[in-house]
C-alpha cells in the first residue's frame, strides 16, 4: 500500500512538472528558471529516502533499481548524441582552448584531492581509491551548468556568442565528464566485501567486451531504424529495448550505464544519416529522465557522517562553501585567460558569463552511478557533497549581479 | 495517390531488411545476452557489480522486447502474423519448454525471472486494454449492434452447447463441462486490437471483429462469474463467487469510468510529456488494480472507452501516444506468454486437448457463420468471421486462474485447469494466424 502511494506521489509530482501551470511559474518566477523542477524533486527524494521519512528503505530502492540504471543510460545516450562530426568541427578555437583550460585544471584539481582524500579513507590501498575518488572529484569539477537564459537578458551578436559558448563548451565538458568518471568506475572498484580493488587490466578487458556489445546493439539498432525512420512506434520500440540491453550489459561488465549510453548515442550520432525520430523521442524525454534522476538522488544521498555533530556539520559547510567560492573564482578566471583573445566578438561581461561557476548537473548523475555502485556509504555521503556544492555555487551566481541592464524583450532571447 | 492505395504500395514493398538480416540480428541478440552472462561469471579479474538482479531485470526485458519484434518480423516473411513469432520467441527463451524436454539449463529465463516480469506484464495488459478501448467507436458500434450482438450470441450459444456436450461425454462431470465451456466461448481482445493495429487502415471487419470480442468478453466475465457462484453453491465448495462477480465486472468497469473524469482534466492541464501521462496511469491502473483486486484489462478497457467517448479531442495526443507504445507492449506481453507456456500440460492430456480444441473450432465455425448469414453481412465476412473468434490469450487465462482460487483444495481442479490452460495455449498458437488470414481474405470493398 505505501509502495502505491509513493508512486502515486512520484506520478502525479511528474504531471505536475509538466502542466501549464509550472509552465506558467517557471515564466513568471525567476528563481524557478534558475533552479527548475529537478531540485523540488531532489528535495522529495530526501524526504521520502532512507535518512529521512524512511518510506523508502533499502529494500524497495532495490525494487526500483532496473528503473534507475534505464534513467541512467537515457541520460548516457543524450550526452552521447552530442558527439556528431558537423557539431565538433563547428567548435570554434577559443571555445577548444577554453574546453583544454579547464579540463586540465579540473583533472590537475581532481588528481590532488583524490590523493588527498584516498590517504584519509583507505590507506592500504591508495593506487585504486586514488583511480575511483579522483573520478569522482573530477566530475565536481569539471564542466559547468549550460543554462544561460535565466542570467542574461542582453541580446546582442557578442552576448548570444558568449551564450552558445558557454552551452557548447558543456556539452563537450560533459562527454569528457562521463568518460573520465565511467573509467575510474570500470578500472577501481568495490569488490563485494566492500575493499577498492585497482584491476587496470580486468577493467580495460571489461570496457572492452562492453564497448564491442555496445556498438554490435547500436549499429543494429542503427541499422534497423534506417528502415523504420518514419515510424514512431518503432523506434520507440528499438529505443526502449536498446536502453534495457545497454543498462544490463553495462552491470554485467561492472560499468556505468552513462558510459554504455554515450556510446550508443555516439555510434548512432556519428552516422552520416541522422536520425531524427530517434534524437527527437530521446531528447524530448529529457526533462522526465532529468527528474528521475534527481528524484533517485534525493533518495540515496547520505548526509556526510561528520554533519552529526555542529563542529562537524560546521566543518562540512565550510568545505562545501570554500569548493563553490573556489568555482566561483577560478571557473571565471580561466574563461576570461581562455577567451581574452576573443574579447571583441565575446561578451565576458554579460549574464551568460557568470554560468561556468554554477556547477553541472549532470555532477549528480554521475556521482548517483557512483554511488548505486558503492557499498560503503562514501559515494552517498560525495553525493550529498555535490548537491551542496551545486546549490552553493547557484548561490554564489545570484548573489553578486554583473551589470546586465540591456534587457531584451520577452521571446527575443535564443 | 490515397491513403489506402499507399498503405497497399508499401504493403507490397515489403521491408528494406530481408529474413537473413533478422535472423542474423536475432541470433547477435540472444548470442550477446549468453555472452555477457558466460563471460561476467567466468572472466576472472573484471569488474563486478552490486546490482546483478537489476541488471539481469534490465537485460531480460531488452531480450524480450527486442527479440521478441525482430521474431515477429522473422515470421512476417512467411506470411504468419508477428504475434505468432513472439508467441514462439518467448516459448524458446522460456522456462517452460526446456523444463519438459528435461534440459532447464538452456533456458534463458528461469521461472523466478519470468516472475520478474510479472510488473511489466500487467503494464502491457493494461496499455493493450486501453488502446483496445480507444478503438471501440461508439458511432460504429451504434451503426452495427445488430451483428454485433448476432455474432456474440450465436457464438456463444452454439460453443456452450457443442463444447459442453462433448467435454462432459469425453471427461468432465456436468458443472466442470459448463464451467469449461463458458471458458471456450472467451476469445483475446488482446490478439484483436494487436492484428488491428497492424493494419495501417483497420478494414470495417477488423473493428467489427474487435467489437464483438470486447462485447462477448465482458458479457462471458459476468457469465463465468454466475456459472462459478452456481457450481460452487451447487458442490458448496466456494464461498467468494459473488464477491467476486462485484469486484471483476461492476468493481473494473465503475473504476475505469470513474478514472476518466479525472483524467480528462488531468489532459487539459498537461500538453508535454504524454509518455509520462500514459506511463503514469497504466501503473496507476494496475495499482488500483492490485489494492481492490479487480481485472486491470476490463478496466483499462473501459477507461479507453469512456475517455476516448466523452473527450475525444482532448484525449487524442494520449491515445496517439499509447499507441506509439503500443508496439513495445505487445512484444512483452506475448512473448511472456509465450514464456508461460506449458508445454508439459499440453502434451500430457494431448489427446483431450485435441478433441475439444477440434470441438471448440468446430462451434466457433458453425456459430459465427450462422450469426453472419443471419446478421446479413457480406459473403466474405460470412465465410471468414469464424477465423477472427478463435485467438484465446489473457482473459481467458485470468479465468482459468479464478477456477483454482474459487474451488480451493478441490481434486478435480488441477485436472481441469490443466486442460483449460493446454487447450487456451493451443488456440493461442493457432487462433493469431487464423485471424490474419480472415484479415487478409476480406477486403475493405465488401
Amino acid at each position: 500500500m505505501t509502495n502505491a502511494l509513493i508512486w502515486l506521489a512520484i506520478g502525479s509530482i511528474i504531471l505536475v512538472a509538466g502542466s501549464r501551470w509550472m509552465q506558467r511559474a517557471r515564466r513568471t518566477i525567476p528563481a524557478m528558471r534558475v533552479l527548475g523542477g529537478g531540485w523540488a524533486l531532489l528535495a522529495f527524494g530526501i524526504l521520502v529516502g532512507p535518512h529521512a521519512l524512511g518510506v523508502f528503505d533499502g529494500g524497495r530502492l532495490v525494487q526500483v533499481q532496473p528503473i534507475l540504471l534505464i534513467l541512467l543510460t537515457w541520460a548516457g545516450i543524450v550526452i552521447g548524441l552530442q558527439c556528431r562530426v558537423r557539431l565538433f568541427r563547428a567548435i570554434p578555437p577559443a571555445l577548444w582552448r577554453w574546453v583544454s583550460f579547464d579540463l586540465c585544471v579540473s583533472l590537475v584539481f581532481a588528481i590532488v584531492a583524490g590523493g588527498v582524500v584516498a590517504r584519509m579513507w583507505q590507506p592500504d590501498s591508495p593506487a585504486a581509491a586514488h583511480i575511483l575518488l579522483t573520478g569522482t572529484f573530477a566530475a565536481l569539477a569539471i564542466g559547468w551548468n549550460p543554462e544561460s537564459r535565466s542570467l542574461s537578458r542582453r541580446n546582442d551578436a557578442r552576448a548570444l556568442r558568449m551564450a552558445a559558448l558557454v552551452q557548447a563548451g558543456a556539452g563537450v565538458l560533459a562527454v569528457c565528464t562521463v568518460v573520465i568518471a565511467s573509467l575510474a568506475l570500470q578500472c577501481a572498484f568495490q569488490d563485494s566485501y566492500g575493499n577498492v580493488i585497482f584491476a587496470p587490466w580486468g577493467g580495460m578487458l571489461a570496457l572492452a567486451m562492453e564497448v564491442g556489445a555496445v556498438c554490435v546493439v547500436a549499429l543494429g539498432a542503427r541499422e534497423i531504424l534506417r528502415d523504420t525512420r518514419e515510424d514512431d512506434a518503432r523506434t520507440t520500440l528499438i529505443v526502449i529495448g536498446a536502453l534495457c540491453i545497454l543498462s544490463g550489459i553495462a552491470v554485467s561488465f561492472g560499468g556505468s550505464g552513462l558510459l554504455t549510453g554515450l556510446i550508443f548515442g555516439a555510434t548512432i550520432g556519428l552516422s552520416r544519416r541522422r536520425l531524427r525520430a530517434l534524437e527527437h523521442f530521446i531528447s524530448s524525454a529529457e526533462p522526465i529522465v532529468a527528474s528521475g534522476c534527481f528524484f533517485f538522488a534525493g533518495m540515496t544521498l547520505a548526509l556526510p557522517e561528520a554533519s552529526g555533530t555542529l563542529l562537524g556539520a560546521l566543518a562540512v559547510g565550510a568545505i562545501v562553501l570554500m569548493l563553490a567560492l573556489a568555482r566561483r573564482v577560478l571557473k571565471p578566471l580561466l574563461m576570461t585567460l581562455a577567451l581574452a583573445p576573443d574579447r571583441a566578438t565575446v561578451a565576458l561581461d554579460s549574464g551568460a558569463a557568470r554560468a561556468p561557476a554554477r556547477q553541472a548537473p549532470l555532477t549528480i548523475v554521475v556521482l548517483l552511478a557512483f554511488a548505486i555502485q558503492d557499498t560503503s556509504g562514501l559515494a552517498e555521503q560525495l553525493l550529498a557533497f555535490a548537491v551542496l556544492i551545486s546549490l552553493a555555487s547557484v548561490a554564489f551566481t545570484l548573489l553578486p549581479r554583473i551589470n546586465d541592464n540591456a534587457t531584451a524583450p520577452r521571446g527575443a532571447l535564443p | 495517390m490515397s491513403a489506402g492505395a499507399l498503405d497497399r504500395v508499401k504493403r507490397t514493398r515489403g521491408p528494406r531488411f530481408r529474413a537473413t538480416f533478422l535472423a542474423i540480428a536475432l541470433a547477435c541478440l540472444v548470442g550477446l545476452i549468453v555472452l555477457a552472462r558466460e563471460l561476467h561469471s567466468t572472466v576472472v579479474g573484471i569488474p563486478t557489480s552490486d546490482l546483478p538482479a537489476a541488471g539481469e531485470t534490465t537485460l531480460l526485458l531488452g531480450l524480450v522486447i527486442l527479440g521478441s519484434w525482430l521474431a515477429g518480423r522473422l515470421v512476417r516473411k512467411i506470411s504468419l502474423p508477428p504475434i505468432t513469432g513472439q508467441l514462439f520467441f518467448g516459448l524458446l527463451i522460456g522456462p517452460g519448454l526446456w523444463a519438459w524436454l528435461d534440459r532447464p539449463q538452456l533456458a534463458l529465463i528461469t521461472p523466478s525471472q519470468l516472475a520478474s516480469l510479472h510488473g511489466a506484464e500487467l503494464l502491457a495488459v493494461v496499455m493493450i486494454g486501453l488502446v483496445a478501448g480507444s478503438e471501440i467507436d461508439s458511432a460504429f458500434v451504434r451503426e452495427r449492434l445488430r451483428a454485433i450482438v448476432l455474432l456474440a450470441v450465436g457464438q456463444v450459444a452454439v460453443i456452450f452447447v457443442t463444447v459442453a456436450c462433448v467435454a462432459h461425454l469425453l471427461i468432465f462431470s456436468l458443472p466442470q463441462a459448463v464451467i469449461f465451456a463458458t471458458l471456450a466461448a472467451t476469445c483475446s481482445s488482446a490478439v484483436s486490437v494487436a492484428l488491428l493495429r497492424e493494419m495501417r487502415h483497420p478494414t470495417t471487419f477488423a473493428r467489427l471483429l474487435l467489437s464483438t470480442t470486447v462485447t462477448k468478453d465482458l458479457v462471458l466475465v459476468v457469465a463465468f462469474s454466475i456459472v462459478l457462484f452456481t457450481v460452487a453453491a451447487t458442490t458448496s465448495a466456494g464461498g467468494h463467487a459473488w464477491y467476486w462477480i462485484i469486484l471483476h465486472v461492476a468493481g473494473s468497469v465503475g473504476i475505469g469510468c470513474l478514472l476518466a473524469i479525472p483524467l480528462r482534466m488531468v489532459l487539459r492541464q498537461i500538453e508535454e510529456r504524454m509518455i509520462a501521462v500514459v506511463l503514469v496511469v497504466g501503473v496507476l491502473i494496475v495499482i488500483l488494480c492490485e489494492i481492490t483486486d479487480t481485472a486491470p484489462l476490463i478496466t483499462a478497457l473501459t477507461l479507453g472507452y469512456t475517455a476516448r467517448t466523452i473527450a475525444p479531442l482532448t484525449s487524442a495526443s494520449f491515445f496517439a501516444t499509447a499507441r506509439r507504445l503500443f508496439l513495445p507492449v505487445c512484444c512483452v506481453f506475448f512473448a511472456a506468454a509465450g514464456a508461460h507456456i506449458d508445454c508439459g500440460a499440453l502434451f500430457l492430456h494431448w489427446p483431450v486437448v485435441l478433441a475439444l480444441s477440434s470441438t471448440r473450432l468446430a462451434a466457433v465455425w458453425a456459430g459465427a457463420t450462422l450469426a453472419a448469414r443471419a446478421a446479413g453481412l457480406p459473403r466474405a465476412m460470412q465465410r471468414w468471421a469464424w477465423a477472427g473468434f478463435v485467438p484465446q490469450a489473457g482473459i481467458s487465462l485470468a479465468l482459468a486462474a479464478q477456477v483454482s482460487i474459487a474451488f480451493p483444495g478441490q481434486a478435480w481442479v488441477r485436472g481441469l485447469v490443466s486442460i483449460m490452460i493446454a487447450c487456451i495455449t493451443l488456440n493461442e498458437i493457432i487462433g493469431p494466424i487464423l485471424m490474419r488470414i480472415a484479415l487478409r481474405r476480406v477486403p475493405e470493398s465488401t
